[in-house]
């Protein structure tokens, strides 16, 4: 029992950190960045590869790396679209995302990877009767200290404050002196970071890396996202959440059934969209940026 | 906002119709399909698997070029289509043996593949018709992802409701074209059907709501009548694209209509030039093109002397690079949104 | 030397051009109007100059220096601040989340605070609701928000874009009451209103703008003058095109 509500919080968390990175491009872009998966992906990789090197290098390098893929994709193809319409950028994004995933293919082939990243994390500890899973306590621990952190960027220092105007009207934002790049630069490194978290945990439990390895955690990512409300960084986090630890609490205990999550989880992006746009959490409509 | 993808060069005016507009492509497809596929058998069944793709591209156009809403879904409908078709013309005796699941009515039926075709595409339409009603109140960013959620939807049925097909595995057994030519005429069809859509009156209305998002939102109801219109048509014409390329390949299954042909028609479109009906077959024939000369260097080529080895999935790469490069420099595409334009003194009125 | 000087200005959104041949003079401390009916291009002529919209042809010399085609974080920080129509305040933020976000496009990081206090002096309402919700205020006490945030710049030149919009008239008068304190403090004002007679008395000089030209300046003396007001502001028939 208490490994199910361990498993959702881990869940939830681990799912929140990846909507919340999905969350802060848009809202400083309007970008839905379905590339986001193979930042994850990169970030996967980067440390499957260079795992022998000692957990601390190969985190320090993994962070890093997606990082720079994340400020990449920004300059080499976003910020050439910054007046397009929602259509471009959506199309463009699902380029990128497939222009990576066929990348990696070639660098590092279509066969998955395999590697050990944290043994320590794969193991179970004991409590008199109850045995909990490492990997959840960790995850748990590790969302809490990044949401936290990010919390605290968010609303308590200058560019975060900047980033929330940016988000909430970036014209004005930039009538007032924010500069548009380095709020956006922002959104995208601190993005990249929360991929690498991700990237950290997914590839610790999975042991191995392939070039879609992140398609499946963006994508409902994005379903939290949607639902928390475009545009609110709380909400996407949340959203992000409750997507977690939904999916989390349906496999514990629906087992056969949970085919068919996607189903319902989908239609319940379509509803919240038709009926809320802007989400069940944040209040106003999407502000399409001019 | 612009959206640049999504303006024409040309004016949504002038759309009277010109013969040219409507054959020059005509006759570039038919022309194009015979001569390749009288290349070998492995052309032909390039050229075959092409035109259903085609299909899937026009029904991409008609709906995305007059409308100006992104559908990331449509793929949804040619899984409809391709499922439809497949039940109705798998031999009965398959369908007891290996979808024995399948709800018995479906296992009971047969019939030939041309009326199985019209059938797929009602199939089709009907539920691009359904879901057309409520996601037609959506647009741009919301329509996008709306669509996408919808074609999530539908990959988890068919991929997991045994009810109604093969489930993960594959629906083996759809009979196939005889020759290239019915393909050939289908894809015919579809352009008539696209271009003079295209260019009718409420063609020319939905793309005047395109062109100006302010003028939409105040024709307001008559707008969604409207898309939910085009929905539909593309919707059917998708249905068709997935017929026909079960058809093709005699058999279908889930993960054939998903987030890779998702990609690869999308790709095709933007690339040709989304706003016309051309630029559904320059951006096919483009991809189609760009991607065979790959795929030889893939295997191996000499050039000069020089031996070239391209990596696997180099195709894909250079695909999705040239569809971001186009949307960052060229957004109207190849052909720059316009329709089919021979430039021969005597086709030309003064 | 001329704070601001614009010569042959055109702009659209588009295809569509909507300011033809703008041109306007502003010297340092000066309070010059544009006045006219909707849609006659005022607000996109504003845009022209804090950075927003972007001009097709023309020169734009501010302080100086050419700031055509420039970015809008660039041109504040050369001392060129705005407060757009419906005085777009972040409604999430507080109110003293939006003066500091006023902060980051002075010139000088020093001073910083003081130009809070200043304001914050200029404008009593805000240091009572120094943290609530900007959204929570009412619609004079955000306009009075708004102009404060433009203000903590530091500007030579504030750009006002209609902000007399939704405002009773005993708050407009307190609006523009300040506009007088401040330029009193040597900032140069352009004021943008459909409401002519509440900038004509105040401003040195009033652009009257219609179907994107600009149809005539007019002194504040002739302000006075009803038959001139008129034939500017709603034209005569020889300067139909």
């Amino acid at each position: 029992m208490i490994q199910t509500i361990l498993d959702a919080l881990s869940y939830g968390g681990l799912y929140g950190l990846a909507a919340l990175g999905i969350g802060l491009v848009f809202g400083v872009m309007r970008l839905v960045n379905f590339a986001h998966g193979e930042l994850i992906a990169i970030g996967a990789y980067l440390f499957i590869v260079t795992i022998d090197l000692g957990l601390p290098l190969s985190i320090l390098i993994a962070v890093t790396g997606t990082a720079i893929l994340a400020l990449l994709m920004e300059f080499s193809v976003f910020k050439r679209l910054r007046l397009a319409g929602p259509a471009v950028l959506l199309i463009a994004s699902f380029g990128v995302s497939v222009f990576l995933q066929r990348f990696y293919e070639i660098i590092f082939g279509a066969l998955p990877l395999s590697g050990q990243i944290a043994p320590w994390m794969t193991g179970v500890m004991e409590f008199g009767d109850t045995t909990i899973t490492r990997g959840s306590i960790v995850t748990i621990i590790l969302a809490l200290i990044l949401l936290g952190g990010m919390w605290f960027f968010i609303e308590k220092t200058t560019l975060g404050l900047q980033i929330r105007a940016a988000s909430s009207d970036f014209q004005t934002a930039r009538l007032l002196g924010v500069r548009s790049n380095r709020v956006i630069g922002a959104a995208f490194v601190f993005s990249g970071v929360l991929a690498a978290a991700v990237a950290f945990v997914l590839v610790t439990q999975r042991g191995s890396v392939d070039p879609l390895f992140g398609v499946n955690i963006t994508i409902l990512a994005l379903v939290g996202t949607v639902i928390g409300g475009l545009g609110s960084l709380q909400g996407a986090a949340l959203g992000g959440f409750a997507v977690g630890a939904t999916i989390s609490l349906l496999n514990s205990f629906l087992g056969n059934y949970r085919v068919y999550t996607y189903t319902w989880l989908f239609i319940l992006v379509i509803i919240v969209l038709l009926v809320r746009p802007g989400g069940l959490i944040s209040n106003k409509a999407v502000k399409e940026r001019v | 906002m612009s959206d640049d993808l999504l303006r024409s060069s040309q004016l949504p005016g002038v759309t009277r119709f010109q013969w040219q507009q409507l054959l020059g492509p005509i006759v570039v497809i038919v022309v194009l399909s015979y001569v390749i596929s009288s290349i070998s058998i492995t052309f032909t069944f390039l050229t075959e698997g092409t035109l259903a793709l085609l299909v899937m591209v026009l029904g991409l156009q008609v709906f995305i070029g007059n409308s100006g809403v992104l559908s990331f879904g449509q793929a949804a409908f040619a899984m409809v289509g391709g499922f439809a078709t497949g039940l109705l013309t798998v031999p009965v005796k398959i369908k007891e043996n290996v979808l024995d699941e399948l709800w018995e009515p479906l296992k009971a039926i047969n019939m030939g593949i041309w009326p199985s075709l019209v059938i797929a595409v009602a199939i089709g339409a009907f539920f691009a018709f359904l879901t057309g009603l409520f996601l037609m109140r959506l647009s741009g960013l919301a329509a996008g992802i709306a669509t996408f959620a919808l074609l999530m939807v539908a990959d988890n049925v068919f991929f997991n409701w045994r009810l109604i097909g093969p489930g993960p595995q594959v629906m083996p057994q759809v009979p196939k074209f005889g020759f290239v030519d019915e393909s050939i005429i289908l894809a015919v069809v579809v352009m008539v059907v696209v271009y003079l859509i295209g260019i009718s009156r409420r063609g020319r209305l939905l793309r005047a709501t395109r062109e100006d998002p302010l003028a939409a939102r105040a024709l307001g109801a008559s707008v969604w009548r409207l898309r939910v219109l085009f929905f539909t048509v593309s919707g059917g014409i998708a249905a068709l694209s997935g017929a026909m390329y079960a058809h093709h390949s005699g058999a279908v299954s889930a993960r054939d209509f998903y987030l890779g042909f998702t990609f690869t028609t999308l790709a095709m479109l933007v690339i040709g030039g989304a706003t016309s009906m051309w630029g559904a077959v320059v951006g096919t024939i483009a991809v189609t093109a760009i991607g065979q000369v790959l795929l030889e260097f893939e295997s191996g080529v000499t050039v000069g002397g020089i031996d070239i080895t391209l990596p696997n999935g180099a195709r894909g790469v250079v695909i999705a690079a040239a569809l971001v490069a186009i949307l960052i420099w060229r957004p109207k595409g190849i052909t720059g949104g316009r329709e089919f334009a021979l430039r021969l003194p005597f086709l030309n009125r003064p | 030397m001329t704070l601001l000087s614009v010569r042959d200005l055109q702009a659209g959104y588009g295809k569509v051009q909507v300011l033809f041949n703008g041109h306007i003079d502003v010297e340092p401390g000066e309070l010059v109007g544009i006045v006219g009916p909707n849609g006659a291009g005022k607000s996109t002529f504003l845009g022209t100059l804090a950075g927003s919209v972007r001009a097709s042809s023309g020169s734009i010399e501010f302080d100086g220096a050419s700031i055509k085609g420039r970015n809008p974080e660039d041109i504040v920080r050369l001392g060129l601040a705005m407060v757009p129509e419906g005085r777009a305040i972040f409604t999430d933020l507080t109110v003293n989340e939006n003066l500091r976000l006023g902060l980051t496009g002075r010139r000088e990081k020093s001073g910083a605070q003081q130009a809070v206090d200043e304001v914050m002096d200029l404008f009593p309402v805000l240091t009572t609701h120094k943290n609530h919700q900007a959204g929570l205020l009412s619609g004079g006490q955000q306009q009075q928000l708004a102009i404060a945030r433009a203000l903590v710049s530091e500007p030579k030149l504030l750009l006002l874009d209609e902000p007399s919009l939704g405002l009773s008239p005993t708050v407009i008068q307190d609006v523009f009451g300040v506009l007088a304190r401040i330029q009193e403090r040597g900032t140069a004002i352009i004021v943008v209103e459909q409401r002519a007679h509440l900038v004509m008395s105040i401003a040195v000089r009033t652009l009257v703008m219609r179907e994107g030209h600009i149809r005539a300046t007019l002194s504040q003396s002739d302000a006075q003058d009803e038959a001139k007001l008129a034939a500017a502001y709603f034209g005569t028939g020889e300067d139909r095109e």
